[in-house]
């Protein structure tokens, strides 16, 4: 698997204002809103609202990982939302969330969707990596926290 | 004591070489003997279908009719109408016989179904046939003969109790061999065995059966019709520095051999259509319009020997030969299509000399004077080839029928030419194209067995199903046990797959197996129905790089078919043909 950055951009990381996961999930997946990631991103968000209501995404640790797959996605990617004040995503340790990592694959596109979910969880999973992003202070410092990721 | 020993060893191998050579002998002699009998089996055949349809077009003929009884022609028009009404009588009465029509139903027993084809569907097509192209309807005899030699080929076959491997090649001889009768012409009917029923395998064993059998049909039509050719050929010029026109004249003859093909589908679609309804037999309205047409161009009535003659004598002007070529095109297809008795063969010589003597024609508007009378053979030979997919046997019958060495170097191009004009535009032969709207595939080099395979016939019922709402965790430790699982919605709606395949990913991390449910990995695959091909299953199963589909009714998945069951019956049918084919049943 390549490196996490060739999924991600500067403009596809976003401070949060929303305080609700859903408004959360609108508000990071217009980051992808005229891009060639995806062509209808009113579906991706449905797509990923629908998915949030089946199961939580928020799995412990202040983190969220929505995601979805979808005929519109025509280029694999992943935005990053950082939300200072926490956002309730009922996730199963019941704490807010601060990093919310928003997954979006192609329909067709599944190992490549299954290797960059382990590998994005892989990376979380690094106390300090999470921490680093959590406090950082502009998309720039998140792409320099990911380029020295292991 | 060697020396003895030695001796011994050789007088046992020369005896036993020797009861060896008499049994090889004895398959040979028999073979040669089968073949023979055979030949003029499908060579009588052929002859009495001959002589048939010819006693009908003399006796019943408008034109003939009308000079004994001085009725005007126009009355004898209805001949094509009583005609139809007599095909349509005994497809009522015959629908099981009458369904295994045409060159097709003879590749289909020969290569597929391997089975006999019974004397009365042969003696069925026999009068079928003759009455239509007794009775005026355009098409040719070649379909009918091949079916009625093809026929005479599986009867003996089973008179003799022959094993299917031998049934197959003799019928395949009896084939070739009725054509040769029929045109008089023995290598044309050896390659139209080669190309047509047998789809190009020169590997096959029937091919010296074929050989012998055209050979001793063509001694049957001599004896029987002399050496009377079937066209009268008038004095011609082929100037071989014209080799520009005789390619231009071979794409004319292939774009004019897809045309007929376009128009041919577009009128069985319709007849489709028409017959589902279950209305009123198409044929008869369109033996009255054909009856119209006959009073006023006489010339398109019968199979088109005739006109062919009168092109060659220069009998008619430009626009007449415009109107004929339009009306032959219409009506042969319309008759093809809609029920009657006859192949195309004769239709393509007609055709065929209608656009090359018109192409002569037209091009000296321009100030490029070319021999008519060598245009019309050359393009004879371009739309055979073109419209049947034979462009060798197309060759060898010009050259059988012109007894003329010049015309073989034109011939040879606008065969091939043609032929590859089509082939190229349709992505296989007219018969090819025809199997696979049966569901038949022969376009690869060998049959795909598994076409004639349900899905239904080898699904099993083992498999469990998940709701796709479901953890994935909670799968993974179903698809421990039973490795596949279907997935569906909360009304048992299929959604799509899941495989330790899939899942071998996520496992690779533990957390990704917690953030998943069954929806976030389905595999979203196209299913098929209980009536699907395993050939079709085995092509989506490749499509996705899967080895199990769901099988489906009404959305619900009532099955699974496993890839591995596919193979096990593919090897299945193989090993049963190969037991057919060389198994000792008979001789």
């Amino acid at each position: 698997m390549s490196s996490l950055l060739e999924f991600t951009d500067t403009k596809f990381i976003k401070f949060l204002k929303s305080k609700n996961k859903y408004k959360a999930i609108e508000e990071l997946a217009d980051v992808f809103k005229g891009t060639d990631v995806c062509s209808d991103i009113k579906a991706f968000i449905n797509a990923l609202k629908e998915r949030e209501e089946i199961m939580t995404t928020g799995i412990g640790f202040g983190i969220a990982v929505p995601h979805a797959k979808l005929e519109s996605v025509h280029k694999i990617a992943f935005a990053i939302g950082i939300s200072k004040k926490g956002i309730d995503f009922n996730s199963i340790d019941g704490n807010p969330v601060h990093l919310v990592v928003l997954v979006a694959a192609g329909e067709r596109q599944h190992k490549e969707y299954l290797k960059l979910l382990s590998k994005i969880m892989s990376v979380l999973k690094n106390d300090t990596i999470r921490n680093e992003m959590i406090q950082a202070k502009s998309s720039k410092d998140i792409i320099e926290i990911l380029r020295t990721a292991k | 004591m060697d020396t003895i020993l030695h001796i011994l060893q050789h007088y046992y191998d020369s005896i036993k070489n020797f009861f060896t050579t008499r049994y090889d002998l004895k398959e040979y002699i028999l073979q040669i003997g089968i073949s023979l009998i055979i030949g003029a089996a499908a060579g009588l055949g052929a002859m009495g279908f001959h002589t048939l349809i010819e006693w009908m077009r003399i006796v019943i003929n408008p034109s003939h009719f009308s000079r004994y009884l001085e009725i005007p022609s126009f009355v004898m028009a209805i001949v094509p109408v009583i005609g139809a009404l007599m095909i349509i009588g005994l497809t009522r009465l015959f629908p099981k016989q009458a369904s295994e029509r045409g060159v097709t139903s003879v590749i289909k027993s020969v290569l597929l179904q391997k089975i006999p084809i019974p004397l009365f569907t042969t003696l069925f097509h026999l009068i079928a046939s003759a009455v239509t192209l007794g009775t005026g309807a355009p098409l040719g005899p070649e379909g009918p003969s091949a079916k009625i030699g093809g026929g005479f080929g599986s009867y003996i076959s089973s008179l003799f109790r022959l094993n299917i491997r031998k049934m197959t090649t003799y019928t395949v001889a009896g084939a070739g061999a009725a054509i040769s009768a029929i045109f008089n012409a023995p290598i044309a009917g050896v390659f139209f065995g080669i190309e047509v029923i047998l789809l190009n395998d020169l590997k096959n064993e029937s091919l010296s059966a074929l050989v012998i059998a055209s050979v001793s049909a063509d001694m049957v039509s001599k004896a029987y019709l002399g050496n009377v050719a079937l066209l009268q050929i008038p004095k011609f010029q082929v100037n071989t520095h014209e080799v520009l026109y005789f390619i231009l004249l071979a794409i004319v003859c292939g774009i004019v051999a897809l045309l007929f093909m376009e128009l041919s589908h577009i009128i069985k679609k319709i007849y489709r259509k028409i017959r589902k309804q279950d209305t009123i037999a198409i044929l008869l309205p369109l033996s009255l319009l054909f009856a119209v047409a006959v009073i006023f161009y006489t010339d398109i009535y019968g199979i088109g020997y005739e006109l062919i003659n009168k092109v060659l004598a220069k009998e008619f002007s430009v626009n007449i030969l415009l109107i004929l070529f339009v009306l032959k095109i219409i009506f042969i297809a319309l008759y093809f299509q809609t029920g009657a008795y006859g192949g195309l063969f004769a239709p393509s010589l007609c055709i065929g000399i209608l656009v090359g003597y018109l192409f002569a024609l037209m091009l000296s508007f321009f100030g490029v004077t070319l021999d008519p009378v060598a245009y019309a053979l050359i393009g004879m030979g371009g739309m055979l080839a073109g419209l049947n997919s034979i462009p060798i046997t197309a060759i060898l019958m010009v050259f059988e029928l012109t007894n003329d060495y010049r015309v073989i170097l034109p011939v040879m191009l606008a065969s091939v030419i043609s032929h590859l004009t089509v082939t190229y535009y349709n992505k296989g032969t007219i018969y090819e194209l025809e199997l696979l709207e049966e569901g038949i595939d022969v376009r690869k080099s060998r049959i795909n067995v598994l076409e004639s395979v349900t899905v239904q016939s080898i699904a099993s019922n083992n498999f469990q199903i998940i709701n796709a709402k479901a953890p994935l965790k909670f799968a993974m430790d179903k698809l421990i046990e039973v490795e596949r699982l279907i997935v569906v919605d909360d009304n048992g709606v299929y959604t799509g797959i899941l495989s330790l395949n899939e899942v071998r990913q996520a496992l690779l991390s533990s957390d990704v197996v917690e953030l998943l449910i069954c929806q976030d990995i389905v595999l979203h695959v196209n299913p098929c129905n209980e009536s699907d091909s395993a050939a079709e299953a085995l092509r989506r199963m490749d499509e996705y790089g899967i080895d199990f589909l769901p099988v489906v009714k009404e959305n619900k998945v009532t099955a699974i078919v496993l890839y591995r069951d596919i193979i096990s019956m593919y090897n299945k049918i193989i090993v049963q043909i190969e037991e057919k084919q060389y198994g000792h049943l008979g001789l």
